[in-house]
């Protein structure tokens, strides 16, 4: 009735903004800040190494029947756990070494975007883009976890606490007790849920309180991140973390820049229907806390009919979990530091 | 195809009107989700869908059981600023094998409990409209009582709830039947108050089902509450004008509420007009609202006829 006769009401309204899609986004790093202290040879090196990788990723999506596949690239910055040097200077480092290794880096995002609310940064009043009063995506996304239930769990349970800690299974009961008169109990192991045969139980920090304030996890994070590469975030309905080209002048500070920039004009969209993350071994511990979270986290059935409608309408099929639509690569990418210890 | 809910029906507590702000912050159930909120022909607003994992066994009423997984959705609607409830609802899908799936097999398919192995539906659609009010399947009813307490506690209200009146509980279940052409219903009224409705009816949105029976359960409350306004005035009892301070709460914040079907439309309507033949839940309103007129008129007309006072006789 929205269009012919009839009445509406638009405070009643549920739709969702549409973002431009990709067939498939490929991660071609995501830099710590030990890393980024690096010179340019470091990051030759690197993109040389996963160049391969991404030309394999191209005719793997050649082959899946795609004619003139949409892909994107994009790397992932760490200024959230660490200050890397300023944007005037490092970001045209990377830009050069990902060119002289045959690679063209399409969008550059800042990680601190996930956990901070992105308001300051100069928005086109047009182009409404996230705005949450106070509300950074990574809350967005922990208001969306639906906890992955215990057997005999039912709906009378309340909640977990917030403890910061997410988890696929039933944990281990504390064996020690401080208490007088009470026996020890014995000690048990912990249950992954969904075992086969046996369990490989996985706890996850999503975050902890620090003296000034909140600090959100690395897997946390990353869960953010592999969202909003799959274009499955929204905020009341509009789309969030909308990319940006640099301004012309680079500033020295990160936080004065939009959190997704989009450094090559004629890039693919940054969002797509498939995300791939190529990256050295040592990151899959935190890639298994990503799907560990992901897992539960419950994404809002209009945007994911909306993804899989438009999907549908290009001839792709698109697996309905949303953790089956994100790829790894885990390759030698060189030496890598990683994030610091802690 | 069987779909099971529960609807649990309050008073809000807060003495005055609510902006939609406020109204807003009460329901945001879900952070990044939008409270809707329509003003025509009635003041309603709706929360965003909530979601409980659930892995529980599914009680038929033969005493079978079969392991159910999957999610619960949890809702919550506020009519006319003044009438709060909260719903659980869910669809049970019988699967082959035993195996539990991992989790985000369950958060693709939101507001679906998978029954591991054959589940006897009708049975279980009996087990959870006879239950007692406070054992409901898979924690239904806690469900229900923990959204609405959730809001009923939230900083904006001022826990100044302006009428006295019960809690009410409807349960309700819904078969869809491919092939059923018209909507077959019964609604029940059992002695320990709970309220339970059946429904069997061929394809229709979960939606439409929720909001068939959250109506319900409003109008059956708002009757409820009259009622027991109306039993507490001590009509011909108490003086006229004692009844009529005691009738006031609903002539102020209840009267005006009634308005069945108010968003409905296609099967949602004709289960109401079959309620409104028998057993005539509008019927009994226009009673009751005639009977609390009638004391306001009589009221009235008693200070207005008063028999001149003593000091002008002899005065």
């Amino acid at each position: 009735m929205r269009d012919g006769t009839g009445f509406s009401e638009s405070t009643a309204d549920t739709r969702v903004e549409k973002t431009p899609l990709s067939h498939l986004s490929v991660e071609l790093g995501h830099f710590y800040a030990p890393d980024l202290e690096l010179d340019e040879h470091f990051f030759i090196e690197h993109f040389r190494r996963i160049g391969v990788w991404f030309a394999a990723a191209r005719s793997a999506a050649e082959n899946a029947n795609l004619r003139a596949p949409r892909i994107s690239t994009c790397v992932l910055i760490d200024d959230y756990f660490g200050l890397p040097e300023p944007p005037v200077a490092l970001i045209p480092k990377l830009v050069a070494a990902a060119r002289k290794a045959g690679l063209e880096i399409d969008y550059l995002v800042r990680e601190s975007g996930c956990a901070n609310n992105v308001a300051g940064v100069a928005r086109n009043p047009a182009e409404p883009e996230t705005g949450p009063p106070g509300l950074s995506l990574a809350e967005l996304v922990e208001a969306r976890l639906v906890e992955d239930p215990p057997p005999n769990t039912t709906a009378a349970r309340p909640p977990v606490s917030h403890t910061g800690w997410l988890c696929n299974g039933q944990r281990s009961p504390a064996t020690e007790t401080h208490e007088a008169m009470k026996r020890p109990t014995a000690w048990r192991p912990p249950a992954e849920n969904a075992a086969v045969n046996h369990s490989i139980f996985a706890d996850i920090e999503l975050w902890r309180e620090e003296a000034d304030g909140r600090l959100w996890s690395c897997a946390m994070l990353a869960a953010v991140w592999q969202l909003l590469r799959l274009g499955l975030l929204r905020d009341n309905g509009r789309s969030v973390a909308v990319p940006h080209p640099p301004p012309p002048d680079l500033p020295d500070n990160w936080s004065a820049l939009p959190m997704v920039l989009r450094i090559n004009d004629r890039a693919a969209p940054f969002n797509a229907y498939r995300a791939m993350t190529v990256c050295a071994p040592l990151f899959l511990p935190i890639e298994n806390a990503v799907r560990t979270i992901l897992q539960q986290v419950a994404v809002d059935p209009a945007v994911l009919g909306q993804v899989s409608d438009r999907a549908k309408g290009e001839g792709i099929s698109l697996p309905l979990e949303v953790v089956d639509r994100i790829e790894y690569l885990f390759v030698d990418t060189g030496p890598v530091r990683g994030a610091d210890p802690g | 195809m069987l779909i099971l809910g529960e609807v649990l029906t309050a008073a809000l507590r807060h003495s005055g009107g609510m902006p939609r702000d406020r109204v807003e912050d009460a329901l945001g159930l879900l952070a990044g989700e939008r409270v809707r909120t329509f003003e025509r022909p009635i003041s309603y607003a709706v929360s965003p869908k909530t979601y409980t994992g659930v892995d529980c066994r599914i009680v038929a009423r033969s005493g079978a059981k079969v392991r159910g997984v999957g999610t619960l959705m949890g809702r919550a609607c506020l009519t006319g600023g003044r009438v709060l409830q909260s719903s659980a609802v869910t669809r049970i899908e019988p699967v082959a094998g035993g195996f539990r799936q991992p989790w985000s097999h369950y958060l693709a398919r939101l507001g679906m409990v998978e029954a591991l192995g054959r589940p006897d539906l009708p049975g279980t659609a009996d087990a959870h409209l006879l239950a007692d009010r406070s054992s409901s399947m898979m924690g239904m009813g806690a469900l229900c009582v923990r959204l609405l307490t959730g809001i009923q506690g939230s900083p904006v209200l001022d826990r100044k709830p302006p009428v006295r009146a019960r809690r009410t509980v409807l349960r309700w279940a819904a078969t869809i039947k491919d092939g059923a052409e018209d909507v077959k219903w019964h609604f029940a009224v059992r002695e320990d108050g709970l309220r339970t409705v059946r429904l069997e009816l061929g394809p229709a949105q979960i939606d439409d089902i929720v909001n068939l029976c959250e109506d319900l359960a409003l109008h059956d409350w708002l009757l409820t509450a009259l009622m027991s306004i109306i039993e507490q005035s001590q009509i011909g009892v108490e003086q006229p004008a004692q009844s009529v301070v005691k009738l006031r709460p609903a002539v102020d914040h209840l009267l005006h509420l009634w308005m069945p079907a108010a968003r409905l439309d296609g099967f949602a309507l004709s289960v109401w007009e079959g309620l409104e033949s028998r057993p005539g839940l509008s019927r009994q309103w226009d009673a009751s609202v005639r009977r609390v007129r009638d004391q306001m008129a009589m009221a009235a007309a008693l200070v207005n006829n008063r028999p001149p006072e003593r000091k002008q006789l002899f005065g």
